[in-house]
């Protein structure tokens, strides 16, 4: 096998028929992406055996796709609904941020409501840290993107 | 039949080639020897189960393994995304759960508050 430095060849094992160098070259260019997938059992396979498996292969293939396609309409309305909560989530900083003060507040004045004042406002805390700051969840905001197929 | 012992790509094959062995991180001379391995493998197939006859010539052999390994990749390709979005929409779903749960709480303590009507709330 020679290697230049711009132009590869491959030398067979044997001789291979073939009429036309520059389709075989072309097709072999072509096919690089696929060689990786040639079965080993291929040495001892026909044309049906290729069909069979093939046709095996594509119910797979279309099993495969449809729960792909079905996971794909969920992550799309996830994605929606967590760009809405991204936009819903500006509004909600500021009544958040009231709340606090106000829990900070009545805390203060001793006013006696039916909740632990000090879980209450490390909840709010909790909340605007999480979802509302730089901080916040990145689950539902980092964006992986998938093609719907 | 004419029959050939190697195979030059053009530059153009050539870049292609060494663009792939890049992005795979493999050396060209690697997928030439794979290159020289599928095609044994081919030549083997085709000679055993046709080559004395030819009633199937060795290019439509060829290509009905390059077309049926072009279907086995994209196979490959579908079970890899469907793991991938799998994943990713489990991810999505416990982390869209935390929050609706989350922000129950929060409206609840908002809803107290606003019982007793609290200042601006």
């Amino acid at each position: 096998m020679k290697i230049g430095t711009t132009m590869f060849s491959v030398k067979f094992k044997e001789k291979i028929p073939c009429q036309n160098e520059t389709v075989l070259a072309s097709d072999l260019a072509y096919y690089l992406y696929f060689l990786d997938v040639i079965p080993k059992e291929l040495a001892e396979w026909n044309l049906e055996n290729i069909y069979s498996q093939r046709a095996v292969d594509e119910e797979e293939f279309n099993s495969k796709s449809k729960v792909y396609s079905s996971l794909f309409q969920e992550y799309a309305l996830i994605r929606l609904k967590a760009n809405e909560l991204y936009e819903r989530n500006r509004t909600v900083a500021l009544t958040m941020g009231l709340l606090r003060q106000e829990l900070i507040q009545l805390k203060e004045e001793g006013i006696d409501l039916p909740l632990d004042y000090d879980e209450a406002i490390e909840r709010v805390e909790y909340f605007i840290y999480r979802y509302l700051t730089k901080k916040q969840d990145d689950r539902l905001v980092e964006q992986i993107v998938f093609d719907e197929r | 039949m004419k029959k050939i012992k190697q195979i030059t790509f053009d530059i153009t094959q050539s870049r292609r080639i060494k663009n792939y062995a890049q992005k795979q991180q493999i050396k060209e001379k690697e997928l030439l020897v794979k290159y020289q391995n599928v095609m044994h493998t081919v030549y083997l197939a085709w000679k055993k189960n046709y080559g004395e006859t030819e009633e199937v010539t060795f290019r439509n052999f060829f290509l009905s393994v390059m077309k049926y390994a072009e279907f086995a990749f994209r196979l490959k390709e579908r079970i890899d995304d469907l793991a991938k979005i799998t994943d990713h929409v489990e991810i999505l779903r416990d982390a869209l759960e935390e929050y609706e749960r989350d922000y129950r709480e929060i409206i609840a303590l908002e809803n107290i508050i606003k019982e007793i009507g609290g200042g601006v709330l």
